[in-house]
């Protein structure tokens, strides 16, 4: 549905898939520390976005022209 | 004939005779039309005038007819009005004095909206077969609404208390009056043909039955239908539904709830990504742990106990090696616990919700964050900000702290 390739939905689920793997029986003992430290680094990105992030409203208006604008709106 | 054109009236005496004749032709009328020029009096009494296409009329309803009338008239409302007909003489005007008024067809209005709702029901349009999950976790909300209102004060301000990582798009539309029904439709299209949000909320704050009345249109009903980003209605604090309450995904009562609704807290998923973290680190954790047993198991089989001490030494290193990665990976595992831990503790030293419940308000002038009492002086308006809303407020007097010029 959306253009964003990396979203924080899908960084969740590719965190509960990497927990899945670690708890699989099969997955070999260099793969899960690869997953783990794979796991570990979205975890930081994602708590790094969280606490840096900062609310941004933009005005969404289609031009006559056809084409999307977006503008800031500042009134919080 | 001849008498009554030799006769002279005065002004007051012609307008007394007129105000006679129409005081006792019309002494109770029913009479409908719409209202303009509404003014509410200091005393209590209404003025408007009522009028049609080609006629208007003056009115006037006195405080104690007022005073036990529920409903609000406003500009442009058609309304049906009970009353008798008089002449002000002071201005030679005649008038009607309302004793009673009432919104038309509200029984109209009520009617065309089951009537509605019946038929797009049968549609299956409100069928929770059709309903859209709302996403988890929002990146960019849409919020369609009036850009002046308290709604979107309200749905900004609860949005970014509970995550300021979420982006907000506002289309700004018309929520009431002519053309708003249009405008609304319009704009959640534009959302999708857009596709950057993952989520719309549409809504504004309460009102009366024609004050939300855009929102019980055909036209937002088909839009929140034919949506594919998922749509949130947020109508008023009233108990009543309108038709877009019934065609969205889901239904808040108010704008605040439905930023509750589609936001989940910084707090909330910091917890779970730390808990994400944890089971990970507990797998790995029992992985190892399970591995090396089985590793000492086979040392000390019998079968391999038998064998010559090169293999018993080789097997011992292997163990060492092993206990060794297991530490460092415990070690690499709590350090990065203890960076997570750190960032949130940061993060809630910064949270905004922290700095408010301790009393603290943002003090600002025009805009401007105050930051000096020398930006202040007697009568400065300035506005406190709140966690849960602001306030006007004059400056009542200033005083400079004693040793803020003096500091060595």
């Amino acid at each position: 549905m959306s253009k964003k390739t990396e979203t924080y939905e899908s960084s969740i689920t590719r965190l509960n898939e990497i927990v899945r793997l670690l708890d699989a029986e099969e997955t070999p003992l260099e793969e899960s520390m690869k997953l783990y430290a794979e796991g570990i680094e979205i975890v930081e990105k994602c708590v790094r976005d969280l606490s840096e992030a900062q609310t941004r409203i933009k005005e969404l208006r289609l031009r006559s022209d056809g084409v999307f604008e977006t503008l800031d709106f500042d009134e919080v | 004939m001849q008498t009554d054109t030799a006769t002279v009236f005065t002004v007051s005496q012609l307008t007394r005779r007129i105000k006679g004749l129409l005081e006792d032709a019309f002494p109770e009328i029913v009479v409908t039309g719409e209202i303009s020029n509404f003014t509410r009096h200091g005393s209590g009494h209404w003025y408007f005038t009522l009028k049609d296409a080609s006629a208007q009329l003056s009115a006037v309803m006195f405080r104690g007819n007022t005073l036990g009338t529920s409903f609000r008239p406003q500009n442009g409302m058609e309304v049906v009005c009970r009353g008798r007909l008089t002449v002000y003489e002071p201005r030679g005007n005649y008038q009607i004095i309302v004793s009673d008024i009432q919104p038309r067809g509200e029984g109209a209005l009520q009617a065309a909206f089951e009537k509605l709702k019946r038929r797009l029901y049968d549609e299956g349009l409100f069928d929770d077969a059709r309903k859209k999950p709302l996403p988890p976790y929002p990146d960019v909300i849409a919020v369609v609404t009036s850009p002046t209102g308290a709604a979107v004060r309200d749905m900004i301000s609860v949005i970014h208390r509970r995550n300021p990582a979420v982006q907000i798009l506002l289309v700004p539309v018309l929520v009431q009056g002519p053309g708003a029904a249009e405008q609304i439709a319009s704009a959640i299209d534009l959302c999708n043909a857009h596709d950057e949000a993952d989520l719309i909320i549409t809504g504004r704050g309460g009102g009366s039955i024609e004050d939300l009345w855009a929102f019980n249109e055909e036209i937002v009903a088909r839009a929140i239908a034919r949506s594919a980003i998922p749509v949130v209605s947020a109508v008023g604090h009233e108990v009543d539904f309108t038709i877009a309450d019934f065609v969205a995904d889901v239904r808040a009562a108010t704008p605040s709830v439905a930023g509750e609704l589609v936001v989940r807290t910084r707090e909330e998923m910091l917890g779970q990504l730390e808990h994400i973290a944890m089971t990970a680190g507990k797998f790995v954790d029992f992985t190892m742990r399970a591995r090396m047993q089985r590793l000492r198991t086979m040392l000390t089989d019998r079968a391999f106990s038998r064998l010559g001490g090169r293999l018993r030494g080789a097997m011992q290193l292997l163990d060492d090696r092993a206990e060794r990665l297991h530490r460092d990976v415990e070690r690499a595992h709590e350090k990065r616990l203890h960076a997570t831990a750190l960032l949130r503790e940061r993060l809630a030293t910064h949270d905004p919700e922290r700095f408010f419940q301790r009393g603290a308000a943002l003090l600002s002038r025009d805009g401007i964050p105050v930051r000096s009492i020398t930006q202040l002086e007697t009568g400065a308006r300035v506005t406190l900000r709140l966690r849960d809303g602001s306030a006007d407020a004059t400056v009542g007097g200033v005083s400079m702290a004693d040793n803020s010029s003096q500091a060595q």
